[in-house]
């Protein structure tokens, strides 16, 4: 192909001043394209010292919201394990005489039943299993002693929540941590609550939840048929109070989650 | 002889001197030329037409789709029932607290089927072209609104998505393929007089060389985008250890998140050399993704490398619609003149088609369209 195939013809402009004013738009364009492409190399790449040659905070106010991203997808390395939420609660007999210990309930896995086998997988099949390493990431930034007290019940009275955070602060470590900690605990009790109203019925009295992380069988043993998969390791946390977040909408909820978890258990 | 030394230096100066104004003269020269072709390249036509078109046609059914995949669950993931989260008390996003998004944010909470429906209108609208740029604006509004509802179950296709409409608006995605380019060709023979009119019908309100500058920036900012994508993709994973191990495909597709086939999942790594293979092209040809755009070869290798990879993300890791969205911009990279020749191919084959069928008896004719199709084949 030759170039004067595919070289567009002259812009028109009988007048010099024309032409000088698209070469001008052409300049302010290619600037604020060069700006923009270099910002994204800057944002999109790992980060390394050519950030400097950006003034204060000028990347960041650049790039946040719109542009914001992250390409470190499956890297470094891939996820190699499942994360689990599993609940149970302490059902009453409605007349407040009596009440038992539910069997544990696989959430993320009922949620997961919506996606195997399912070529357009809803997103609704990762709700809890991003919740529950949200729960093991909060977790894993505490210190020995106050996960000694996340293993503790807390349950009594409303303010619950508030004596497990205040015990974690008393014990030391990072406040951060600890706020992060309770803020997870919060969201993933008001999970756990709507889970085991939707599967028990409304005489719930109080619930547990903990989350699981189990790797897949390594990649050396993927052929071998005795090949079982790692032990699961546990992230228990005690019994919990009931927590409704203000807007829920418990009946949607159930609608949705009880005949998962119905169609989960007769296929077990 | 000490005069002569003399001279010959002085010669000699005088003739460095001259080559080097004539080298920089040279030079300058050089660097005009590319300058205006590449100012040429700018304001002249508009380029990627129909690369930008299919995107736009598979973004809008990335839209419609993603949507309908999630309407069943709608309420459970992005409606009242998702309240646990605590996303309508302390939003996680950005987006949910900026103009017009924080409306579509704020209407999740009841009207969350509405935003959908809303959605799967305005989808459609522009896959098809119609008002495009128009639809382009509110699908935007309400495609980053809705995905702001819960960050629990965003990825970063969503983040792909939102700055690839960005870039689009810039650019014109329905130049051809879409009912505005009909509309365009209808209303030709009857110029409106005022601005409005003329913008209504799809006729020119402002000059070729300023819509062609934005198109073709539009079409540079895209095209880098997907660069840098592929690139830091491949380099951040290169550093880790079961990617230069040559296993890395294995670990996530045998987990229950990402492996939505696990018989599929066991059958393709069962054999340890596929894995490597796979696990090493996708690390190389993401790396070199940009290098391989540069010869027409190794750009058919490339996206044809990186095509299959997204059909296998979609099919075994339960990825569809951010595969697609992917396919959708790595559409910009095929010319033109490409896409032309395939419709080229198509319609002769239509038309011969109807040939036969209209001379069906007649054996001679079938094989003469079947010769016009072999010779067509070969001009294109």
């Amino acid at each position: 192909m030759t170039v004067s195939q595919t070289m567009p013809p002259r812009p028109e402009g009988r007048h010099r001043r024309q032409r000088l004013a698209i070469r001008g738009a052409v300049l302010i364009a290619l600037l604020a394209t060069a700006w923009h492409l270099f910002a994204s190399f800057l944002w999109i790449s790992p980060p390394t010292p050519l950030r400097e040659l950006v003034p204060g905070n000028a990347l960041e106010n650049y790039m946040i919201p719109w542009y914001g991203q992250s390409w470190s997808v499956f890297a470094p390395e891939p996820i190699n394990g499942d994360y689990a939420l599993h609940v149970r609660a302490l059902v009453g007999d409605g007349d407040g005489e009596e009440a038992e210990v539910t069997e544990w309930v696989n959430a993320t896995a009922i949620e997961q039943s919506w996606a195997t086998h399912n070529l357009f997988p809803p997103r609704a099949a990762g709700v809890s299993v991003r919740q529950a390493s949200k729960l093991k990431e909060a977790w894993s930034d505490l210190t020995p002693e106050q996960q000694k007290t996340a293993e503790l019940n807390y349950f009594k009275s409303e303010n619950w929540l508030g004596r497990m955070r205040d015990t974690m602060l008393a014990q030391g470590g990072e406040k951060g941590a600890v706020i992060s900690y309770i803020v997870q605990e919060r969201y993933s009790d008001a999970y756990a609550t709507q889970v085991a109203r939707a599967v028990w019925g409304d005489d719930v009295i109080r619930v547990q939840y903990e989350v699981t992380r189990q790797n897949v069988i390594p990649f050396a043993q993927r052929n071998d048929p005795d090949a079982t998969r790692p032990d699961v390791q546990h992230t228990l946390t005690g019994w919990r109070g009931l927590i409704v977040m203000p807007g829920q909408d418990e009946k949607a909820f159930a609608a949705v989650f009880a005949p998962a978890h119905d169609s989960y258990s007769e296929d077990d | 002889m000490i005069r002569a030394s003399h001279l010959v230096i002085i010669r000699t100066l005088r003739s460095a001197r001259d080559i080097f104004r004539r080298f920089v003269a040279m030079a300058l020269a050089a660097v005009a030329r590319i300058y205006t072709s590449f100012e040429y390249w700018l304001i002249g036509d508009k380029h990627a037409r129909y690369g930008l078109a299919v995107a736009r046609i598979l973004l809008g059914v990335v839209v419609v789709g993603t949507v309908l995949t999630n309407l069943p669950t709608a309420e459970y993931t992005f409606g009242g029932a998702s309240a646990w989260t605590g996303q309508q008390e302390s939003p996680g996003s950005s987006f949910a607290t900026i103009w017009p998004f924080s409306v579509i944010f704020g209407a999740s909470r009841h009207s969350i089927m509405l935003v959908m429906v809303l959605l799967i209108i305005c989808g459609v609208l522009f896959a098809i072209g119609y008002r495009t740029r128009f639809m382009l604006i509110a699908m935007f509004v309400l495609w980053v609104g809705f995905l702001a509802v819960n960050p629990l179950v965003q990825d970063q296709s969503d983040n792909l998505t939102r700055i690839a409409l960005i870039g689009m608006f810039f650019a014109s995605p329905s130049e051809v393929w879409s009912v505005d380019a009909l509309r365009r060709r209808r209303f030709a023979p009857h110029p409106g007089r005022s601005f409005v009119v003329r913008w209504w019908l799809f006729q020119r309100v402002l000059p070729a060389w300023m819509t062609s500058l934005s198109h073709n920036m539009a079409v540079i900012v895209i095209g880098a985008q997907l660069c840098f994508i592929y690139a830091a993709g491949g380099l951040f994973k290169a550093q880790g250890a079961p990617w230069y191990g040559g296993y890395a495909i294995y670990d996530p597709i045998h987990t229950a998140q990402f492996g939505t086939w696990p018989e599929l999942s066991a059958f393709v790594t069962g054999w340890g050399p596929l894995v490597a293979l796979a696990t090493i092209l996708s690390v190389l040809v993401q790396v070199a993704f940009p290098l391989l755009l540069l010869r027409r070869g190794t750009r058919i290798f490339g996206l044809s490398v990186i095509l299959a990879f997204h059909v296998s993300i979609a099919v075994l890791m339960g990825l569809p619609w951010f595969s697609l969205a992917m396919v959708a911009l790595d559409a910009v990279f095929v010319r033109d003149a490409t896409f032309r020749q395939v419709i080229d191919v198509i319609r002769t084959s239509w038309r011969s088609a109807e040939g036969d069928h209209a001379h069906l008896p007649a054996d001679e004719s079938v094989s003469g369209t079947r010769l016009s199709i072999a010779s067509s084949a070969t001009t294109t």
